[in-house]
């Protein structure tokens, strides 16, 4: 199983995410891209500023990753998250799996996207014209 | 001894700093950690719900604590 996580605190590139898993061996790619909305209720969203606790993340998505590749058979797996001030409509989290068939690139990207609410080390605060709110998880 | 602990999202806010350091015991471990934290952070009454890591792990059993650990409060996380 070959893995590329990051955090960067630059707009988010789906090609990085898409050459890192393309490969001839591999049928099914499935990538998921999280992105900032402009509003939260009735609330108008500023931008969404993200704070990570990078060398954890990292520590903890291998950990996840291996407990995932137990339960889906795949070859390669990529979770790259923003940090700083993300505007609405910008990408705040890529992930994305790549198998040999589609139902295991599918559910094994779900689980990883999961497994990133429940435990990565990754803080989000909303920003508002008026202030900022730190977020509960969210499902 | 003296332990430093990192600070992350509102935990840091609250403080006003990116990490707090603590005097601990000697034999100081996690639950005596937790307990310290607590009476540090009066603001944060959720304090009940974040985890601690500890050398980047979450930790729940009680455990010793060393003083070149690396040490974090960790808020309930909300990334994606």
């Amino acid at each position: 199983m070959k893995h590329l996580f990051e955090i960067q605190n630059k707009p988010l590139d789906i090609r990085q995410a898409e050459s890192f898993l393309y490969s001839a061996q591999d049928g099914g790619v499935v990538l998921f891209v999280g992105n900032i909305r402009e509003t939260a209720g009735d609330k108008k969203v500023k931008s969404i500023f993200f704070e990570a606790y990078d060398e954890m993340v990292i520590a903890e998505l291998e950990r996840i990753s291996f407990d995932l590749k137990t339960q889906f058979d795949f070859s390669k797996i990529v979770l790259i998250h923003r940090v700083g001030e993300v505007l609405p409509g910008e990408s705040a989290v890529i992930a994305g799996v790549a198998s040999k068939h589609r139902k295991e690139a599918f559910e094994a990207c779900t689980e990883l996207m999961n497994r990133l609410k429940a435990s990565v080390p990754i803080w989000k605060k909303e920003m508002y014209e008026d202030g900022g709110e730190w977020l509960s998880p969210t499902p | 001894m003296v332990i430093t602990i990192k600070l992350f999202g509102i935990a840091a806010e609250h403080a006003g700093e990116r990490s707090i350091q603590l005097e601990v015991s000697d034999q100081c471990d996690l639950f005596e950690l937790q307990e310290k934290l607590k009476a540090s952070f009066p603001k944060l009454e959720s304090i009940v719900h974040f985890s601690i890591a500890i050398n980047r792990a979450y930790v729940k059993e009680n455990r010793p604590i060393k003083s070149n650990d690396e040490i974090a409060l960790i808020p309930p996380v909300s990334g994606g």
